[in-house]
């Protein structure tokens, strides 16, 4: 497995990976030992993909989330008396493992709280789990907006925003270029599941709304795991649209980015709205196309004025090295722990139920400022990050452009729009 | 008579005493994680016989069994959710969920079947991966009926066997009853015809029997049965997603199989405790699970190819000539 995790981890070697292991286990397992004699410990499951898909997603989780876990055991843990115990657990980007590593986490290891996972099917398969066996679920990465409507349990709380606010997001920030720039047609390229079709449908149905005399000229799907987008990118430059939406992601996000950039794709039309995640903008530095318009969602470098953001980086980079960043699934681990911390202090009991309510529609001290959660589905209040990558000298890879950096708030692009409407697509439970 | 049974089964009288003593007093370990283990064990092991019908007894390897595995998991998730949904889910709606994931899955095997039959060796292991793949990606890509890459959550069984305790039992007992059916099978001149074409099948069509016919009524028995296992699988992890369907699920019988013993009938389940205990209890200890796994698979291909079974074999072959 080590070899696949290097190759995964493209931004860090195989020596300092091993030390940092070693350091992030170590870390995680000292307070085990150092507090075994006082106090219940509070134990938390960290589900997170080291094989599969989503490994590129979990390195800096999973080196990040130890340091936020050691500062709150300087002061004896949660409510001064509670030390932390992170236990991390490999999903493999499977659902059925995730479902069968939460159950072992709850029954085995007596965790009170499951943070994770990456990939929506495995964090709906873990939902299950959690709903049953009482245990609060904090959904950090996975953004399926499943998770907090139709598949809604009160003991998950999801800390990123959700793929509809996403795709309505870009909307906000295509509406505003449309009416900067005048655009009148575009195309859109998706792959063809359901992820893709989701964001898709959402992205035109909002924008006809907003601009309605913008027409869509023409829809591509392509396979997942498609190797060759020649065919896609030709076509689309023939149609000479004047942007395209893409709901592309992952691996293919990356592929389909550099066959379009050799092909000279982004001189001739933009691209506005693609996922990209800090952790894409390190890894992808020497590579991807300057010009583009990304979307992220915790960005750290659009955020040092938040002073928690300012610590945390601080924090990581004096273990890790001043080269290294916290990426947007980093920030969105860090705002867990540290927003069940408050939770907890706010509840005065590390009960589970005390602190589930407490969490319900509490407004947490995060990464992003303050965030409140939406009572009705336990979404968090969260913005989505929309800019142009270019190259600045603070940092040694691309970020979005400070000065035309489009923040859209997550309560302006929720949906549906009113609780009561959440609550009637919300499934009943057994 | 018990010895001719033994025999006949199989199983050796030790193999037969340990699994049986293992799975009517597992739940007696404390916690209730033994009953998760011993309930996946059961399933993925009843997975694992039907892929043996394929491998062990007609000589051909398939990559895409998962896939059947898989229809009979969406069968009854899409049966069952319904119910669940409109709070109508009783013993018999259940039942039936259960037993119509048997039929989708032979007819799906039928299908596949029908054309992997008129091909041997790595061609057959190659269409049954094509065939597994796309099936795969129907589930994966049909959003409307199957709920695409998110999968199908939610699944209960009703009131009492909602605990894990009684579905343990309950699992035991169907796989315990399909396990029979599947021995019988296996036992019958059906079960040595699929040997002998096995062996040679040159030699079997000469004889006048209709070699693809038969191929093709073991591919959809197998499928039968690793639909029902599918079956049984959604209500126990609350959830069913394309994933069972994938190349990477069919792989999980292959590896079960090779562990316990191809030529033995229990071999797959034997591979499926093994295999199945050491997933659940290795993470708990190490991320290097696969590293785990692959060291043992190494191990059994290199030190006992005829897997742990096989140890079985030696014991059984010195005990005879130490009898004469």
């Amino acid at each position: 497995m080590s070899d696949q995790l290097m190759k995964h981890f493209k931004g860090i070697n195989r020596r300092e990976f091993l030390v940092t292991g070693l350091g992030a286990g170590v870390v995680a397992l000292v307070p085990r030992l150092a507090f075994s004699q006082g106090a219940e410990p509070y134990r938390i499951g960290v589900l997170l993909p080291t094989t599969g898909a989503g490994a590129n997603y979990s390195e800096r989780p999973i080196k990040g989330l130890p340091l936020i876990a050691a500062e709150i055991n300087k002061r004896g843990g949660f409510l001064g008396k509670h030390p932390i115990e992170l236990i991390f657990r490999d999903t493999q980007t499977k659902p059925d493992v995730g479902a069968r590593e939460a159950r072992s986490l709850i029954l085995n290891e007596k965790v009170k709280t499951v943070i994770g996972a990456w990939s929506s099917a495995v964090a709906m398969a873990v939902q299950e789990i959690v709903h049953e066996y009482k245990v609060l679920h904090l959904a950090a990465t996975s953004n399926s907006s499943k998770i907090v409507n139709e598949n809604y349990t009160p003991y998950t709380f999801m800390f990123g925003p959700n793929s509809q606010m996403q795709s309505s997001a870009t909307v906000v920030a295509v509406s505003k270029m449309i009416k900067e720039k005048g655009w009148k047609n575009y195309v859109t390229l998706g792959l063809d599941y359901e992820w893709g079709r989701d964001a898709q449908k959402v992205f035109v149905a909002e924008l006809a709304k907003v601009s309605p005399e913008t027409k869509l000229s023409k829809e591509l799907w392509a396979k997942l795991g498609e190797t060759d987008f020649t065919s896609y990118i030709t076509a689309i430059m023939g149609l000479k649209p004047d942007f395209v939406f893409g709901a592309i992601a992952g691996k293919d996000n990356e592929t389909f980015l550099q066959q379009a950039k050799a092909a000279g794709f982004f001189q001739r039309v933009v691209y506005p709205g693609v996922f990209l995640p800090v952790t894409e903008l390190m890894q992808q530095r020497q590579t991807l196309p300057r010009g583009i318009f990304g979307l992220n969602r915790c960005p750290f470098f659009a955020l040092m004025d938040k002073p928690l953001m300012k610590k945390y980086v601080e924090l990581y980079q004096a273990k890790f090295g001043k080269d290294d960043f916290p990426d947007d699934f980093a920030c969105m681990y860090f705002d867990s722990l540290n927003g069940l911390d408050q939770a907890i202090t706010k509840a005065g009991t590390i009960a589970t139920e005390a602190v589930r309510k407490a969490m319900t529609g509490a407004t947490l001290d995060t990464c992003r400022g303050k965030l409140t959660f939406r009572d009705c589905n336990n979404q968090l209040d969260c913005a989505s990050y929309l800019g142009e990558v270019v190259d600045v000298p603070e940092y040694p890879f691309p970020i979005f452009n400070p000065k035309t950096l489009i923040v859209v708030e997550g309560r302006d692009v929720w949906l549906p729009a009113s609780c009561e409407d959440v609550r009637k697509i919300q499934k009943k439970r057994a | 008579m018990i010895k001719s049974l033994f025999d006949k089964v199989d199983l050796t009288p030790p193999v037969l005493l340990v699994l049986g003593v293992l799975f009517l007093l597992l739940p007696l370990l404390p916690g209730e994680f033994p009953l998760v283990v011993g309930t996946e064990i059961l399933i993925l092991g009843l997975f694992a016989l039907s892929f043996n019908l394929i491998y062990g007894y007609m000589g051909q390897i398939s990559f895409g069994h998962a896939a059947f595995f898989g229809l009979g998991a969406y069968t009854s998730a899409l049966i069952l959710r319904p119910m669940i949904e409109a709070g109508q889910l009783g013993y018999v709606g259940f039942f039936l969920a259960l037993a119509a994931a048997v039929p989708v899955s032979a007819f799906g095997a039928l299908i596949v079947g029908f054309f992997c039959v008129r091909l041997t060796g790595i061609y057959f292991a190659i269409l049954s991966l094509a065939f597994g793949e796309l099936l795969f990606y129907i589930v994966f890509s049909w959003y409307s009926f199957t709920k695409g890459d998110d999968g199908i959550q939610g699944l209960m069984a009703p009131s009492v066997l909602k605990s894990g305790l009684v579905y343990y039992y309950f699992t035991l007992a169907v796989v315990v009853m399909a396990a029979l059916l599947l021995w019988k099978i296996t036992r019958s001149p059906f079960g040595f015809t699929l040997r002998m074409l096995r062996d040679n099948q040159n030699r079997t069509a000469f004889l006048g029997i209709d070699i693809r016919r038969v191929m093709l009524l073991n591919f959809v028995i197998a499928g039968a049965f690793a639909g029902l296992a599918g079956a049984l699988w959604g209500p126990f992890q609350r959830s069913v997603s394309p994933a069972l369907l994938g190349w990477h699920q069919s792989g999980v019988p292959v590896f079960m199989t090779l562990i316990g013993g191809a030529a033995h009938f229990a071999g797959p389940l034997v591979g499926s405790i093994i295999y199945t205990a050491l997933n659940a209890y290795v993470t708990q200890f190490t991320t290097y699970w696969s590293l785990t796994i692959g060291l043992i698979i190494l191990g059994m291909v290199l030190y006992l190819p005829g897997g742990l079974l096989s140890v079985l074999d030696g014991w059984r072959q010195r005990r005879r000539k130490a009898g004469t």
